[in-house]
C-alpha cells in the first residue's frame, strides 16, 4: 500500500510538470500579448509615453526574455504561490483568486455531495427495477440531463424562478448578504442559494452515474456470486445492498475522477449565467483579454484540482477494492 | 410417495425463457425422483437445460425473464411434503430452505465467491443466518469446514480473499460454505468442469466422502459421462429440455437404449481399447426453435418419418430404467408382442 | 447397433451452419436495435434535421439568416392559425401582420397584431435568391407570403431584426456539423493512439498515456476555450470552424484511445494474433486486419455517443464567445443573445434555438444507446 501511494505521488508530480508546460504554451498561443492591446488603447487616448510605460512593463516583467526562461520563472514563482501579475486588474494574482477559488472548492464539493447522494439510490432502484415504469421515468430524466447545455438549464431555472416566485436569482448571496462580513446568518444564506447552481452543475453528472450505476449493477445482479448469495438463503435485500452493490460502486468511485473534470469545467459556464464569483468568469474574462498570467494560473489550478481529485479517488479504491494490488 | 426414504420429486417440470428471439423452454417436461443420501447425476450436452433444472431446485431460475411454468418440485422436510414451486421464490420459507437444507455449488469457482468479502465472513454469513451463530462461533465453524475440506492453514485462509485463493481451493471454499449448514440435498451444477484433471479427482473424492459423512443426497451435473460414472448412483441423460433416459449407473454404461446416450459414451476415451472416438454430428438444436416430433431426431443416425414426427413416448427397460425413443418401441416392444 | 455406426458429416456441413450463424447474427441486432422504438424514432427525427437544417436551410428558409428587418426589432413570434378571429375555418394557413411603433418612454418597440388582414402563407413561393446546394441557382422557397415584404417571423426577430427561424436552420447547419467532423477527427486520433499503444506496450504505450492522462486532467470546457481564445481572429469562418472542430477532438480522442487499448491489449494475447505472427504477418497486417476490424463495435458505439457531447460542447463554447464567431452563427452562437436573464423575460422566443439542441442531443443520446443494445448481446 506504502508502495503504491509513493508511486501514484510520483506519477502526480510528474503529470503536474507536463500540464504546466502545457499551459504555459496554451496560454502563450494567442498572437500578441496583453501589452500590444494595452498600448494601442493607450495610444488612442493619446497618451504620448505609451512607448515607454510599455517598454518599463516589458522590463519590470522581462517579456522579451526567451519563452524557456519566461516558463521556469513563472513556474518557480507559481511553486511559492506568486502567480505574476494580472494586466487586466494591473494586481497580483494571488490577491484575485483566492477568495473565487474558495467559492468554485465549494460548489464543486456541494455538487459531489449531490451527485452521489441521489445518484446512488437512484441508480440502485433502476437497476433492480429494470424496464418497470419506474426505471423508464428515470431514463427519459436521465437522457433529458444529459441533452441540455447546463447554462440553457440554468436560463430555464432563473426564468422560472423570475416568473414565478418574483425572485432574482443568481449570485451565492442574497443582497443583503452580499457584501456583509462573514456570519452565522451569512453561512446559512450561503448555503440556502447554494443549491441552484448545485442541481444546475450537477444534473448531468448525476445523469451519467445514474446510467453507470445502473447498467454495472445490473452486470453484476447477473454474475454468479449473486446467485450464490441467493442460493445461501439471503433475503433479497442483503443480495442487493450487501453483494452485488458493493461490487457495482467502484466505477463511480473511478467515475469520481472522471467526474470532476466535468463539474469544474461546468461551473465554469454556468457561473456566467448565474454570475457567481467563482474562478469561471473571471477566467473567461481573462482569456478574452489575454491576460495571460491570471488565466494561466486559473487552468493551471483547475488541473491540479483534478488531479488532486483523481489521486484520492484512486487510493480510496484501493482501499475499497481487495484485488487492487499495491506493488 | 410412499418411499420412506423418499427426499425430493420433480414431476413434469417445465421451465420457460421469454427473450428477443421468443419463448425458450429450457426444461421441458421433466419428471424424476432422489432418495436420501442417493447421488443422481445429470448428464448432457451445453444447452440441454440441465443448469436451468439445477436453478429450479433451489427456486433460482433468473427472474423476470424465466420462470416455472408447469409442474412441481416436492421435497419432503422429515417427511413432510413442502411444495417447493407453490413457495415465493424470494420469500421468507424458500429462504429458509436455501442455504440450509438445500445448497449448491457452482461451475466457475473463480467468480461464484464474492471478490470483496473474506471466504470466512462469506461461509459465516450462512452460519449466522440459518443456525443464528454469534461471529465467534460461526468463524470456529468455518475453520472447521475450511479443514474440513482440506483447506490448509485454515485459521489464517478464513480472513484471505478469494482472489487469494487457487481454483481448486477456491471450489472447496464454496463446499465447505454449501456444506456448513449439513444440507440433505446438494445440487452441484458442473462442480470440476473448470478444474484440472488431479484437482478434479480430488474434489469429486472429498466430494462423496463428505456426502457418506453427513448423508446428504447430491444432484450432480455434468456433460462429462466419464465423472458422472465415477460418482452417481443413478443417471438421468438430458436432451433439450427432455429426460431421454434414465437408468442405474450400470445400466447406462452396459446398457444404453438411447441413440444419443450411446455417442455420449462413444465419445469417452477408453484406455486400452483403440477404437476411433465418434463425435455426434450437429448441434443440440436452439430451444426456441425446436424440431417437431424428436428433437433428437435431426442428428439420429436411426430416425425414422415416425420419430421426425410424434414426440416418442417414454418406455419402461427393466425396474428403474426408461428410455424416450420409437426407436426401443420398434425393437423391443413390438418384437415381444 | 453399434455406436461406431454414427455417421460424421462432412466439414462443410460444420461451415455452412458458420455462416449462417453470422448472418443471423447481423439480422438480429438489425431486429435487435428495430425493437427499440426510441431509437428508430431518434433515427427519423435527424434524418429530418440533417435534411432541412444541413443540406436544404435556403430552401426552408423564408429569410436569409443575416437579413436586417430595421422595422422588426425583437419581433414576437408571429402563430400560423387557420382560424380567424371570427371563429372562421380557412384551409389555407394564414398570420396577423404586425406593426411597430417605439415606446418613446423605454425604448422599447411595441407590436400591435392587426386581426383586420390575413396574409396567407403559401408554398414554393419566390423569395431570396441562393444556390441550392451551392449548385443551383434558385429563388424557390419551401414557404412565404405571397408579398415578401410583409412580415413573417414564425419565431420572431433577434435584437437586429433577423428571422430566429431562419438563423436556427442556418446555425443547426454549422452546429449539426461541427459534431461530425470532431467526431471524424476523434475517432482518427483516437484508433490510431489506442491501437498504437495497446499494441506495441513499452515506451510508446506509456507515453500515450501519460499524455492522455494530462489532456484529461483539464477541465474541457476551460482547455477548449484557452484554444479558441489562440485562434487568430482573421480567419475565415469556414478556417474557424475546422479550427474549433480540431480543437474540441483534441481532447475527445482520450477516451476512446483508452477504451481501445484496451480492447487491443486483451486481442494481442489472442490465440489468432498468435496465428497471424506465426504466418508472418506484419505489424500493420496485424492491427488492420485484425485489431480494428475486432474493435469496429466499439468504435461506432463511442462515437456515436460522443457526437452529442461535440454539439454539447460547440454550443457551450460559441455561447461563451469562444466558439464559432459571428456573422457565422451556430446554435451556441444564438444563444449567447440570452445569456441576461431580462432579455430572455422580454424575448423568451431566443431561447428558441435550446429546443433545437435538446432535440438533436437526445436524439443522438438515443441513436447511439440503441447501436450500443444492438451491438453487444451481453448488455440486455
Amino acid at each position: 500500500m506504502y508502495v503504491y501511494f509513493v508511486r501514484r505521488l510520483g506519477y502526480m508530480v510528474i503529470t503536474l510538470a507536463i500540464i504546466s508546460v502545457l499551459g504555459f504554451i496554451i496560454i502563450n498561443l494567442p498572437p500578441g500579448t496583453y501589452l500590444d492591446r494595452y498600448m494601442a488603447e493607450l495610444q488612442a487616448q493619446g497618451s504620448e509615453s505609451a512607448q515607454e510605460i510599455v517598454k518599463t512593463l516589458e522590463q519590470r516583467y522581462r517579456l522579451n526574455d526567451p519563452v524557456f526562461l519566461q516558463y521556469t520563472r513563472w513556474i518557480s514563482g507559481f511553486v511559492r504561490g506568486d502567480f505574476g501579475l494580472s494586466f487586466m486588474y494591473n494586481m497580483p494574482v494571488n490577491q484575485l483568486i483566492w477568495g473565487r477559488i474558495g467559492y468554485t472548492v465549494v460548489i464543486a464539493l456541494a455538487t459531489l455531495i449531490f451527485v452521489y447522494a441521489v445518484s446512488i439510490p437512484i441508480g440502485i432502484y433502476s437497476a433492480v427495477n429494470k424496464y418497470t415504469i419506474g426505471d423508464n421515468v428515470v431514463t427519459l430524466f436521465g437522457f433529458l440531463g444529459l441533452s441540455m447545455p447546463d447554462f440553457l438549464l440554468a436560463l430555464i431555472l432563473m426564468v422560472f424562478a423570475a416568473t414565478f416566485f418574483d425572485q432574482p436569482v443568481g449570485g451565492l448571496f442574497s443582497p443583503a448578504f452580499r457584501d456583509a462580513p462573514w456570519s452565522l446568518a451569512r453561512v446559512w444564506d450561503l448555503l440556502s442559494n447554494l443549491w441552484i447552481p448545485v442541481v444546475v452543475i450537477g444534473t448531468a453528472q448525476t445523469a451519467t452515474l445514474i446510467r453507470v450505476l445502473r447498467g454495472n449493477l445490473s452486470d453484476v445482479l447477473n454474475l454468479q456470486y449473486v446467485q450464490t448469495a441467493r442460493s445461501k438463503g439471503l433475503s433479497e435485500r442483503i443480495v442487493i445492498y450487501k453483494h452485488a452493490v458493493r461490487n457495482a460502486v467502484h466505477p463511480l468511485i473511478m467515475q469520481l475522477g472522471m467526474g470532476l473534470p466535468h463539474i469544474i469545467s461546468s461551473s465554469t459556464v454556468v457561473a456566467i449565467v448565474l454570475s457567481l464569483p467563482t474562478m469561471g468568469p473571471v477566467y473567461f474574462r481573462a482569456l478574452r483579454a489575454q491576460d495571460m498570467f491570471l488565466a494561466g494560473t486559473f487552468l493551471m489550478l483547475m488541473a491540479i484540482l483534478l488531479v488532486i481529485g483523481n489521486f484520492l479517488a484512486d487510493i480510496l479504491l484501493a482501499i475499497v477494492d481487495p484485488r487492487i494490488t499495491y506493488e | 410417495m410412499t418411499e420412506p426414504n423418499r427426499l425430493v420429486e420433480v414431476n413434469d417440470l417445465e421451465v420457460v425463457f421469454d427473450t428477443v428471439e421468443g419463448r425458450t423452454h429450457a426444461v421441458n417436461g421433466v419428471s424424476f425422483s432422489m432418495d436420501a443420501g442417493e447421488t443422481v447425476g445429470i448428464v448432457g450436452e451445453s444447452g440441454c437445460g440441465k443448469s436451468v433444472m439445477s436453478l429450479a431446485m433451489l427456486q433460482l431460475v433468473p427472474r423476470p425473464h424465466g420462470k416455472i411454468a408447469r409442474g412441481s418440485i416436492i421435497y419432503y422436510q422429515r417427511g413432510k411434503a413442502v411444495e417447493i414451486t407453490k413457495l415465493n421464490p424470494t420469500g421468507k420459507a424458500m429462504r429458509a430452505l436455501r442455504g440450509n437444507e438445500m445448497a449448491m455449488i457452482f461451475q466457475e469457482p473463480m467468480t461464484s465467491l464474492n471478490p470483496v468479502y473474506t471466504i470466512g465472513e462469506q461461509i459465516m454469513e450462512v452460519l449466522r443466518l440459518h443456525q443464528k451463530m454469534d461471529n465467534t462461533r460461526a468463524k470456529q465453524r468455518a475453520i472447521e469446514m475450511l479443514e474440513k475440506v482440506g483447506v490448509p492453514d485454515a485459521a489464517q485462509r478464513v480472513e484471505e480473499y478469494p482472489h487469494q485463493f487457487s481454483g481448486g481451493m477456491r471450489q472447496r471454499a464454496m463446499i465447505a460454505m454449501a456444506l456448513s449448514c449439513t444440507p440433505n440435498l446438494l445440487v452441484a451444477d458442473e462442480p470440476t468442469t473448470a478444474l484440472d484433471v488431479t484437482i478434479e479427482a480430488q474434489i469429486l473424492e472429498l466430494l462423496a466422502e463428505l456426502q457418506r459423512d453427513i448423508n446428504m443426497a447430491v444432484l450432480f451435473i455434468s456433460h462429462d459421462l466419464k465423472v458422472i460414472g465415477e460418482i452417481a448412483d443413478r443417471v438421468i441423460v438430458m436432451y433439450a429440455g427432455w429426460v431421454v433416459e434414465e437408468a442405474m449407473r450400470e445400466d447406462i454404461f452396459q446398457n444404453p437404449q438411447h441413440p444419443y446416450t450411446r455417442s455420449l459414451l462413444a465419445a469417452i476415451p477408453r484406455i486400452g481399447r483403440r477404437e476411433r472416438l465418434v463425435s455426434i454430428p450437429g448441434r443440440v438444436p436452439s430451444l426456441s426453435q425446436l424440431p417437431p416430433g424428436c428433437f433428437f431426431a435431426p442428428r439420429c443416425p436411426a430416425a425414422t418419418d415416425q420419430c421426425r414426427r410424434e414426440e416418442p413416448q417414454v418406455f419402461t427397460v427393466n425396474q428403474g430404467h426408461t428410455v424416450k425413443c420409437w426407436n426401443y418401441w420398434d425393437k423391443e416392444v413390438q418384437k415381444t408382442s | 447397433m453399434e455406436p461406431t455406426n454414427v455417421q460424421l458429416r462432412s466439414d462443410h456441413g460444420f461451415e455452412d451452419e458458420a455462416t449462417e450463424t453470422v448472418l443471423s447474427q447481423r439480422t438480429v441486432r438489425f431486429r435487435r436495435f428495430r425493437r427499440n422504438r426510441l431509437a428508430v424514432a431518434a433515427v427519423i427525427v435527424l434524418a429530418v434535421l440533417y435534411l432541412v437544417m444541413v443540406a436544404f436551410p435556403e430552401f426552408f428558409s423564408n429569410h436569409f439568416y443575416q437579413t436586417h428587418h430595421a422595422d422588426y426589432v425583437y419581433a414576437p413570434p408571429q402563430i400560423p392559425r387557420f382560424v380567424d378571429e371570427e371563429g372562421t375555418f380557412h384551409l389555407r394557413p394564414f398570420v396577423y401582420p404586425i406593426t411597430s411603433e417605439l415606446d418613446m418612454e423605454t425604448f422599447n418597440w411595441v407590436y400591435t397584431t392587426d386581426t383586420s388582414q390575413r396574409n396567407h402563407i403559401y408554398f414554393f413561393t419566390r423569395g431570396y435568391s441562393y444556390d441550392l446546394l451551392g449548385l443551383f441557382p434558385t429563388d424557390i422557397h419551401f414557404f412565404g407570403l405571397e408579398d415578401p415584404e410583409q412580415p413573417l417571423f414564425l419565431f420572431g426577430t433577434d435584437r437586429l431584426g433577423r428571422d430566429v427561424f431562419s438563423r436556427i436552420l442556418f446555425g443547426g447547419r454549422v452546429s449539426l456539423t461541427v459534431g461530425l467532423v470532431g467526431v471524424f477527427l476523434t475517432i482518427i486520433i483516437g484508433s490510431f493512439m489506442g491501437t498504437m499503444s495497446g499494441y506495441f506496450s513499452g515506451p510508446i504505450d506509456n507515453a500515450v498515456q501519460r499524455l492522455a492522462e494530462v489532456l484529461m486532467s483539464f477541465p474541457s470546457i476551460p482547455l477548449w476555450a484557452a484554444l479558441g481564445a489562440a485562434l487568430p481572429s482573421g480567419w475565415t469562418p469556414l478556417q474557424n470552424f475546422f479550427a474549433i472542430s480540431v480543437i474540441l477532438s483534441l481532447r475527445n480522442w482520450t477516451g476512446l484511445a483508452r477504451e481501445l487499448r484496451g480492447k487491443v491489449l486483451s486481442f494481442r494475447e489472442s490465440e489468432y494474433t498468435l496465428a497471424a505472427k506465426c504466418v508472418g504477418a506484419s505489424h500493420l497486417h496485424i492491427i488492420v486486419r485484425h485489431m480494428i476490424p475486432n474493435s469496429m463495435s466499439h468504435i461506432i458505439v463511442i462515437s456515436t455517443l460522443s457526437i452529442p457531447f461535440m454539439i454539447l460542447a460547440e454550443t457551450s463554447l460559441s455561447f461563451l464567445g469562444l466558439g464559432i464567431q459571428p456573422p457565422s452563427t451556430s446554435w451556441g452562437v444564438l444563444l449567447q443573445a440570452a445569456q441576461q436573464v431580462n432579455v430572455v423575460l422580454e424575448q423568451p422566443w431566443l431561447l428558441l434555438p435550446g429546443i433545437f439542441v435538446v432535440i438533436a442531443v437526445l436524439s443522438f443520446n438515443f441513436l447511439g444507446d440503441g447501436i450500443r443494445d444492438a451491438l453487444d448481446p451481453y448488455s440486455s
